[in-house]
């Protein structure tokens, strides 16, 4: 064991005390000291400083319970994956922003209050029909649509099947604690988007007309618009149609979604 | 499996952060200015989540990060603490000090709180790479390698910081002690015996 001297031995100290030193150091170090009154003291004092950290290491106050929520909320891989399919395809990752951010401000609205009017909510949703339909699966079979639906927003509505559109995907979203479900359809070159949720959708303020089975029927931007409710479920739809042609449309799909809720 | 990888990776990032958020207050010196460090730390820590090779250097990889975004935050506001001449002096000098005697403090409690006051100030004068290399170590928890690696250098380089930074210390509390006579100057007499044998 190699035998220190006095300016070895202080120089080491520090090492000894954070237990940093390796077993050889640290048994000369152990026994300078216990030979060694004036280092000793230095050790003495040591400690005393090296307590006054301790103290200071205890006495630092802890993040604020809100500060951990900013951090782990908005970023946390389990509460936000980020599919790598929208990482390959930037346009998609971005029409898919604006979805969500279609979808936040029809729940919003929606969530804001029953009177709240429906041209907002449409125009919104033309917007995003418009771009190329961002959804989160692309498939024309309403089986596995409606089976998406049913994982994503805890809830199974039936999948409508408007004559002359072809599904082409369903993009699900939980916003502000409600799920929402839009459908994309396309046909003779047109599109149709319906969407789907719990909020009672014919309740919204700007309709023009209703029918008997409670349609609601409006315009916005030269855009038709027809809502109606099923069970607890409330479907929206937005389209190109005459106001006639969603009507037929919408009259055949309310029959097949009336006994809409397969929990 | 990427992706279980990076659940991993993201459960040890989130467990550093109560030692990130106290480096960050003692390095700043108030909560709000700690807050903002710790958040643009984990915003950069997200967006670079794939070059983390490995679990076991995550702490200090959080570490050298936030310590990027306090010399940025420095350099922004142009609030790089000055030296103070004494500092300078006392780091550059070898060892030199005589320290008080702690063996027959009569007023513990009392003389606690004062060195507690006296150390947060004598910190502050600390050059920014001593003071950080200090505070990773005593606040944060981590080990000399770990501080190697968060402040890219290496390990000796950290134990003379270490070195440094506790010597001023322990120059500035025994120059409080003295000067105030709150603790004895002088060893024992069984002490100093002892040396004169």
């Amino acid at each position: 064991m190699p035998k220190l001297n006095c300016q070895e031995a202080q120089n080491l100290l520090e090492a000894f005390h954070d237990n940093e030193l390796d077993g050889l150091n640290s048994l000369s170090v152990q026994e300078h000291l216990d030979e060694c009154p004036d280092c000793r003291r230095q050790w003495r004092w040591l400690c005393e400083v090296e307590a006054s950290l301790q103290r200071l290491s205890e006495s630092t106050p802890s993040a604020t319970q809100d500060l951990r929520r900013r951090i782990l909320q908005p970023t946390s891989p389990k509460l936000s994956p980020v599919p790598r399919f929208f990482r390959a395809h930037l346009r998609l990752t971005t029409l898919s922003a604006l979805a969500l951010l279609l979808a936040l401000a029809a729940t919003v609205t929606l969530k804001e209050g029953t009177r709240a009017d429906v041209m907002l909510f449409v125009r919104d949703s033309a917007k995003m029909a418009q771009n190329a339909a961002p959804v989160d699966l692309r498939t024309s079979n309403p089986k596995e649509a409606e089976q998406r639906l049913k994982d994503r927003l805890g809830f199974a509505p039936t999948v409508p099947n408007p004559a002359g559109f072809k599904l082409v995907g369903v993009r699900c979203c939980h916003i502000n604690r409600e799920p929402v479900g839009l459908l994309l359809f396309e046909g003779n070159g047109q599109q149709l988007s319906c969407y789907i949720g719990r909020s009672s959708m014919i309740a919204l303020r700007g309709f023009d007309d209703a029918t008997r089975k409670g349609i609601k029927l409006g315009t916005c931007e030269g855009r038709r618009v027809a809502a109606w409710a099923a069970g607890n479920v409330s479907y929206l739809m937005v389209s190109d149609l005459t106001k006639d042609a969603l009507l037929v449309m919408v009259n055949q799909v309310v029959n097949s979604t009336s006994q809409s809720l397969k929990q | 499996m990427p992706g279980k990888e990076n659940d991993a990776r993201a459960e040890t990032i989130l467990a550093c952060f109560e030692a990130l958020y106290r480096s960050a207050f003692r390095l700043t010196g108030n909560k709000a200015q700690a807050e903002d460090l710790v958040q643009e730390t984990y915003l950069r820590a997200w967006r670079s989540l794939s070059e983390l090779h490995g679990l076991s250097s995550v702490q200090p990889w959080m570490f050298r990060i936030l310590r990027t975004v306090f010399i940025d935050q420095l350099r922004r506001e142009s609030k790089r603490p000055k030296l103070v001449t004494d500092v300078k002096k006392m780091l550059a000098a070898p060892e030199q000090l005589s320290p008080p005697e702690v063996s027959d403090v009569k007023d513990r409690r009392n003389l606690d709180e004062v060195f507690d006051q006296e150390i947060l100030f004598a910190m502050i004068e600390l050059p920014d790479e001593e003071r950080s290399a200090l505070l990773f170590q005593v606040v944060g928890g981590l080990s000399y390698r770990e501080i190697s690696e968060a402040m890219e250098c290496p390990i000796g380089t950290v134990m003379s910081r270490i070195h440094r930074a506790k010597r001023w210390l322990r120059h500035r509390l025994a120059a409080y002690a003295r000067n105030y006579g709150i603790m004895r100057m002088t060893p024992p007499e069984e002490e100093q015996r002892d040396a004169e044998a």
